[in-house]
């Protein structure tokens, strides 16, 4: 069972950059070779031959802020493709997107999960808020605790 | 009465720009304008920082061709330091600076322009675009993102970073290739000549349906510029510059680049940040010139690689002279697309390629270094002056866009005297106004050295000046 983690975002950029952070801090953790930990600043189609070859995709984001959420906070959703299209290539590519591309040019789209984190700030400086600091290892058990619970499947 | 219409938001182009059609009082085109909207001042900002730090910052004007940065801005400071690059790091440079070319070329051609060559100017704007054509041609699509996926490869295991990588460095490159990298990159070259050369076939083959954009779209008599070799053949990073006329006779040989102010000025007008190079001796505006992938094989006599030679011979074939249409940017880019697989290829199987020789060190030298290479969209000037501690005093960059801007103001100008029926404004109209602009591939964050986002907009103007439609697009 091959399976991908994609972790993503924009470490010039505050906390956009938790999912890379996230991912790298993952890499070493992971023992299987079956696992492909990959890091990126956005998403782009490029990433889509490597989503079709994988079983399980797994993207980490952080994520704005919306009612009710605080920073920080960590949600965990499923994914579909897309079903409609977008409008255009932006530099807002989407991993439904991505995973509709997937399948409709190689066939297969990845079952997928999103991890994301609520950022405290996308302000121009390296480095996590506190917020995302002390999600960062939590994310990285939880991220952990899916793979095994895929494992077992 | 005067009118205006202005296209807000050029979409499918890297950066933001407005495009302002005037109407005369007979109700046609009298003028056209490309604004690029935006600023951001590196030329001032780098100043007062170390020279060494120069290729990292000036590469942040672009996340599509920082490579191109990283080499004019570290050829300018190879000439601070004064010393010999080793060969392997040249090699090594030029490979990089092709991964660039062909991913970004890539991203024009498929990405960006195919889904108007394949679904019609005219189609729906909603689905006319890269997801549009997944359904009906799903075979271009995956060529496209696997031709570009290979260029970002080759960056990516060159430097370890697809996007700003710091690997190209003042004296050479901060380390050496190894060998599976080499041979990694070797394996997947069947696979990507296979691709170039069957979108090359299906484009040249459907070349007819494309008749009239090739007579309307920014074609007429210019300059073309562009680096060659001593023997005349097409040249990507060392070089000297060429000028060749419309009729495609020589108009100047093997012009150093370091000299480039005795014969490139750089004018500037009220409408837009983007400045308007022009060849000095022929003054402004007679002076206007096209760099890029067309100027380059207009000036070029050979490539150097067996196929795209072959392909360039036809390419030749398309005018008397110099090939005139800025329609043919996208035959060209597919040009070089094949040539930078081909180059690749012959960089990688030199005997000292894995050389651990690949920088040379030194301190400051010389107070002033020129680098001049050329990027996706043409040639790349920087140009910086510091003190005896390094320090930038002085910073100049010409970028490919901005030589382009006289000859794609004037091409927009044609195809709104061409297209453009204020009577009956219509999307497919203004969509032909954008193309133009798209064969160009402007990256006008880069040009004008700005900060933001690209999108276009227009808008039509009565001749009083007062505003008579307008179309918006992100």
């Amino acid at each position: 069972m091959k399976i991908l983690i994609l972790g993503y975002g924009n470490t010039l950029r505050k906390d956009d950059g938790l999912g890379v952070y996230a991912a790298q801090t993952l890499s070493p953790l992971v023992e299987s070779s079956d696992v492909e930990v990959y890091t990126c600043q956005q998403l782009s189609p490029e990433l889509s031959p490597m989503l079709a070859k994988a079983d399980h995709a797994v993207f980490i984001d952080a994520a704005t802020t919306s009612s009710g959420e605080n920073p920080g906070e960590i949600h965990t959703r499923s994914l579909q493709p897309r079903t409609t299209r977008p409008s255009g290539i932006t530099h807002h590519f989407d991993p439904e997107t991505l995973l509709a591309m997937a399948e409709s040019l190689y066939g297969h789209a990845p079952q997928a999960v999103l991890f994301s984190v609520t950022a405290a700030s996308f302000e121009l400086d390296e480095g996590l808020s506190p917020e995302a600091t002390a999600a960062l290892p939590v994310l990285v058990e939880q991220v952990q605790e899916y793979l095994s619970a895929l494992g077992e499947k | 009465m005067t009118q205006k219409i202005m296209i807000e938001q050029v979409t499918r182009i890297e950066g933001h720009a407005k495009v302002s059609i005037i109407l005369n009082d007979d109700g046609g085109v009298q003028d056209a304008q490309v604004h690029v909207t935006q600023v951001r001042g590196f030329e001032k900002f780098v100043q007062g920082r170390p020279f060494y730090e120069m290729p990292s910052l000036t590469a942040r004007t672009c996340g599509i061709c920082p490579v191109s940065h990283l080499i004019a801005s570290s050829k300018a400071c190879d000439q601070i330091l004064a010393v010999r690059v080793p060969p392997t790091a040249i090699a090594l440079r030029r490979i990089i600076n092709l991964g660039q070319i062909i991913q970004s070329h890539a991203l024009n051609f498929f990405y960006l322009s195919s889904p108007d060559l394949l679904l019609g100017m005219d189609g729906d704007p909603v689905k006319r675009n890269m997801f549009g054509m997944l359904d009906k041609h799903p075979q271009i699509v995956r060529d496209g993102v696997r031709l570009r996926q290979f260029g970002q490869q080759v960056i990516e295991r060159l430097a370890n970073k697809r996007i700003h990588p710091a690997w190209i460095v003042p004296g050479g490159v901060a380390s050496p290739l190894e060998a599976a990298t080499r041979d990694q990159i070797l394996s997947e070259i069947p696979e990507v000549l296979t691709i170039i050369n069957r979108t090359l076939d299906w484009y040249k083959k459907s070349l007819n349906n494309y008749q009239e954009y090739i007579r309307t779209f920014a074609n007429f008599p210019s300059l073309f510029m562009g680096l060659v070799t001593k023997e005349g053949r097409l040249e990507h990073y060392h070089g000297n510059l060429r000028v060749i006329t419309a009729r495609g006779s020589m108009l100047a040989d093997q012009l150093a680049p370091d000299e480039y102010e005795s014969f490139i000025g750089e004018a500037v007008e009220p409408y837009t940040y983007l400045k308007s190079p022009y060849y000095k001796p022929l003054g402004y505006t007679d002076g206007m010139y096209r760099v890029g992938p067309l100027a380059r094989l207009n000036v070029a006599s050979e490539c150097g690689t067996p196929q795209a030679d072959q392909e360039l011979a036809e390419f030749h074939c398309l005018d008397k002279g110099a090939v005139l249409s800025s329609f043919h940017y996208h035959y060209a880019r597919l040009i070089e697309i094949l040539y930078g697989i081909e180059r690749i290829q012959q960089l990688l199987n030199e005997p000292d390629i894995l050389s651990e020789n690949v920088r040379a060190h030194a301190s400051v030298n010389n107070y002033e270094g020129i680098g001049v290479s050329e990027a996706p969209r043409g040639t790349l000037f920087h140009h910086y002056k510091v003190n005896e501690d390094g320090i930038i005093q002085s910073a100049n960059l010409i970028i490919a866009s901005g030589n382009n801007n006289l000859a794609m103001n004037k091409g927009v100008l044609q195809a709104a005297r061409y297209y453009v029926h204020p009577d009956k404004l219509t999307e497919g109209m203004l969509n032909r106004v954008e193309a133009v602009i798209r064969a160009f591939d402007p990256c006008l964050a880069c040009s004008t050295h700005a900060d933001g986002h690209m999108a276009l907009q227009v808008e039509l103007f009565a001749p009083d000046g007062s505003l008579l439609d307008s179309l918006n697009r992100e």
